[in-house]
């Protein structure tokens, strides 16, 4: 760019660095052979400096106790504690949806998570899909102090409502000589959804696997003394939240 | 414990100190709009983009705030205390080039309109570029220059004007 005489936008625009390396040597060039343009280059230069001087000692300055504590506050006091939980929720979702299949073929559980999505997928055929007669217990405490107490694990049945799934009911089921339990639920439309699950005496744990086998949907896991399977006809990502909202809700101290 | 987020705070407390004394003029204004800013950043901390500087994200929380307590303040009619008004003479050290005073300085920038002081203040102090400053105050970047123009004449009017010979070349 080349200027006729420099004007004054361009001194500025020197002094704060804001030029091609062209335009900075044509304002050098005039700059040589005007004065009053290095004067007022001169101005702003100083100006820059004293106001740098001025207020540098502030970055020095150790600042304030009410500053350090306003910025160390715990995230939970701003936010509120509910609210949190819903952020961890619904993050696990996401979670969930979003990982695809790294996250779900990690530690699959071999043979034990095979018979688990098997054995889900069996008990949905057999019982789910009896309309009338397919749980004992239709009082969700009943069923959580009747199951808990003959698989010989705490949980809480997990409330899918949010989900649009309303609970059945439940029963009692056998994995080979030990109790197991079985949950059902069903949306507005009465899409069942089932859930299997039984003790893990060797509290080996897995992440959650997704299994398809024609229109049935099995998510299985094993968490703590635990095992849990979803079966249903669901979409795989409807299935998907639906294991996300029932792993948190299973969880007695969540 | 302190997350990530909280320790990046932490060290920009300095320059938002620096920064809200340059625009307010006064200690405990400035770290009143820190610690609001501090606590804005941190409930709205999901909606930082961390690919950009925190440094600018900050700045444009605490300058938004500073224009609207500005706002407010001025429908009011701007309290002065006149006890802050005296006894803070400036103090000259000629032996020192350009070191003039916080206080005079300040008295001088507070005699500015607010968006020249502003863009003198993200543009001389901060090191902002025009294009970062034109961004966060959402005016074209013509309008920054014009205005950083008048403010470094007017700022150079007032500390002649009050013979600080600091700022005229000597050789």
């Amino acid at each position: 760019m080349m200027f006729e005489t420099i004007e004054n936008w361009a001194l500025h625009a020197y002094a704060d660095d804001e030029l091609t390396d062209a335009e900075k040597l044509d304002v050098e060039r005039i700059l040589q052979r005007d004065p009053e343009a290095r004067q007022s280059l001169e101005r702003i230069q100083r100006q820059k400096t004293a106001l740098r001087n001025a207020y540098d000692a502030v970055l020095d300055e150790t600042p304030p106790a009410r500053l350090l504590a306003a910025t160390n506050a715990r995230p939970n006091s701003l936010l509120g504690l509910a609210a949190w939980r819903n952020v961890a929720a619904a993050g696990l979702v996401a979670l969930v949806v979003g990982a695809g299949a790294g996250w779900f073929a990690h530690q699959t559980g071999g043979a034990m998570a095979e018979t688990l999505a098997d054995k889900a997928a069996n008990t949905y055929k057999v019982y789910a899909t009896d309309e009338s007669h397919a749980v004992e217990i239709t009082d969700s405490e009943q069923l959580e102090h009747f199951l808990a107490k003959r698989i010989g694990a705490t949980f809480s049945i997990p409330d899918l409502t949010p989900q649009g799934y309303s609970l059945v009911g439940g029963r009692l089921l056998n994995e080979g000589e030990r109790a197991a339990g079985l949950i059902i639920y069903e949306d507005a439309n009465k899409q069942r959804l089932a859930i299997y699950l039984a003790a893990n005496p060797e509290e080996n744990e897995t992440g959650m696997t997704v299994k398809e086998k024609g229109n049935l949907v099995t998510c299985f896991w094993a968490e703590k003394d635990l095992v849990y399977a979803l079966a249903g006809q669901q979409k795989r990502g409807d299935m998907l939240i639906l294991a996300a909202a029932a792993h948190v809700g299973f969880d007695k101290d969540g | 414990m302190s997350t990530a987020f909280q320790k990046d705070l932490l060290a920009e407390l300095p320059h938002l100190r620096r920064f809200a004394r340059a625009l307010t003029g006064d200690s405990a204004l400035a770290d009143d709009l820190v610690q609001d800013c501090v606590e804005r950043a941190l409930k709205k901390q999901h909606l930082y983009d961390a690919s950009r500087p925190l440094r600018a994200w900050l700045y444009a929380i605490l300058r938004n705030n500073h224009v609207s307590q500005w706002r407010r303040a001025s429908h009011f009619g701007v309290m002065t205390n006149i006890d802050d008004m005296r006894g803070e003479e400036p103090v000259q050290e000629p032996e020192q080039e350009q070191g003039l005073s916080l206080a005079l300085i300040s008295e001088a920038l507070d005699r500015l309109p607010l968006q020249q002081r502003e863009v003198l203040v993200m543009v001389s102090l901060e090191e902002m570029s025009y294009r970062e400053v034109a961004e966060l105050i959402g005016v074209p970047i013509g309008t920054v220059m014009s205005r950083l123009s008048r403010a470094r004449s007017s700022l150079h009017a007032i500390l002649e004007e009050r013979g600080t010979p600091v700022l005229r070349v000597v050789k």
